[in-house]
């Protein structure tokens, strides 16, 4: 519409573009303004520009606000420093996916109509079996139960991992039975702030042992009190397929 | 010497060097990752502060919550990342969806907010008003949404980071020309669809 009444070439034209990509020198931008003052059509392509402007100008102050340089003052809120633990939680997690995951891909094939539809209903009877196998039905996820630990595997019989989240300077050895249908475990020992004091080596999470050296145990009791235990065991795809939640694990 | 970058970005970082950071992260390295990571920690503030400025007045609770929300949703979205901006401005979106996102959860049926446990927000307008006015701001988040992912980098990197053709024309690696031709294109479809949503 614009450009059938402010055909190319047009002066009109010219300034009404340089007004829309904010190009309009001092000079042009009186020349459009004597115009828009006399042309109706000219004032309201002139009004959509400016409307459209305006949204702009009110994203950048909105955004500087939020920009603004860090201000110890709110630093010092406790809300703040609540999200910050929160933060270090999630933080230490996305780490985790990172750096021991495959990207989080869909893969969308095309097919024919009936061929979706079988594969579909396939997949739903799949998952009714597993869900039934795994008990899912009781609507609640495989937790934490506290016995003796199993055989050091990455996937077993169980539906559970067990922990005994205890550690001394005689027995460095943290220990959970296998969850079904885990291929890895993700397990990191966080202090009382959230932060991640210490993560099992990567090239061990099959295992449902995690031994640690003399250093790390120091390491980890000079944390110490309010450390916390966090297993998660993921499946060959890197999804959880349970956790032990945060646990506290006691420096004897 | 660095492009100019983002008003929310750190210093000297641009979309498409934050695009080779966030592949690199993705593939496992673990520098990358960490300081991706680093850059995300933005978010905090970036929470904090929206909630105050649009007046959401959410207590802690939420606030963590929130922050958790952001990081769960920006990483299945990480893949998506194009660079057409730096993550900062990329993550900002997320954080202001998940915090309203929760202010609506709380006021239809949610747990009530509990203004007594945070401090008021200083010179900002009323909740309802600031909130309302972001809102208003949605069309225009939406019209860019529907832009073409090479029409909106360059709008937002004119309007929003407010560069000159010059700068974004080396920051995408095209010729001025091209960059103004596109930003004009792209003015011409937001005032189109603007006006239509107006009526």
């Amino acid at each position: 519409m614009t450009r059938e009444r402010f055909p190319a070439g047009d002066r009109l034209a010219e300034l009404l573009r340089a007004h829309a990509t904010a190009t309009l020198t001092a000079d042009e931008r009186a020349e459009l303004e004597a115009v828009r003052r006399t042309d109706p059509e000219c004032a309201a392509a002139v009004a959509r520009v400016d409307a459209v402007h305006r949204a702009f100008a009110r994203e950048r102050a909105l955004r500087a606000r939020i920009a603004a340089p860090p201000d110890p003052a709110e630093e010092a809120d406790e809300a703040f420093a609540r999200m910050a633990a929160a933060a270090a939680r999630a933080e230490a997690e996305l780490r985790s996916r990172l750096l021991h995951r495959a990207l989080p891909r869909v893969v969308v094939r095309r097919g024919r109509t009936w061929r979706r539809a079988a594969a579909i209903a396939l997949l739903a009877a799949a998952g009714v079996l597993v869900a039934a196998w795994f008990g899912a039905f009781s609507s609640a996820p495989p937790t934490l139960r506290r016995s003796v630990p199993a055989p050091e595997t990455a996937g077993g019989e169980g539906a559970s991992i067990v922990i005994a989240p205890r550690l001394s300077a005689v027995d460095r050895t943290l220990s959970w039975g296998p969850l079904w249908h885990a291929a890895t475990y993700d397990v990191v020992i966080l202090d009382g702030a959230g932060n991640v004091v210490l993560r099992r080596a990567a090239d061990r999470e099959r295992s449902t042992r995690w031994e640690l050296t003399a250093d790390e145990f120091e390491r980890v009791r000079a944390h110490a009190p309010g450390l916390r235990l966090r297993v998660r065991a993921l499946d060959g795809a890197g999804l959880p397929v349970g956790t032990s939640g945060d646990l506290p694990l006691t420096i004897e | 010497m660095h492009p100019p970058s983002s008003v929310l970005a750190e210093r000297g970082s641009t979309g498409p060097h934050d695009l080779v950071l966030v592949q690199q992260a993705l593939r496992g390295d673990v520098a990358s990752a960490d300081a991706l990571l680093q850059r995300l920690s933005c978010i905090v503030r970036f929470v904090y502060r929206l909630n105050r400025v649009l007046g959401c007045g959410l207590p802690a609770d939420a606030l963590e919550d929130v922050v958790q929300q952001v990081y769960a949703a920006v990483w299945p979205r990480l893949p998506d990342f194009a660079g057409s901006a730096a993550i900062e401005s990329w993550v900002f979106g997320f954080c202001r969806n998940c915090l309203r996102a929760e202010v609506r959860r709380r006021r239809h049926g949610g747990k009530p907010t509990d203004f007594a446990e945070v401090s008021p927000p200083d010179a900002v307008p009323p909740a309802s008003e600031a909130i309302e006015q972001d809102e208003e701001l949605d069309v225009l988040r939406a019209e860019l949404a529907r832009l073409s992912p090479d029409e909106r980098a360059v709008v937002e990197m004119r309007f929003l980071d407010e560069l000159s053709f010059e700068e974004i024309a080396r920051s995408l690696g095209l010729p001025a020309s091209t960059v103004k031709d596109r930003c004009y294109r792209a003015m011409e479809r937001l005032q189109g669809r603007m006006r239509r949503r107006d009526a």
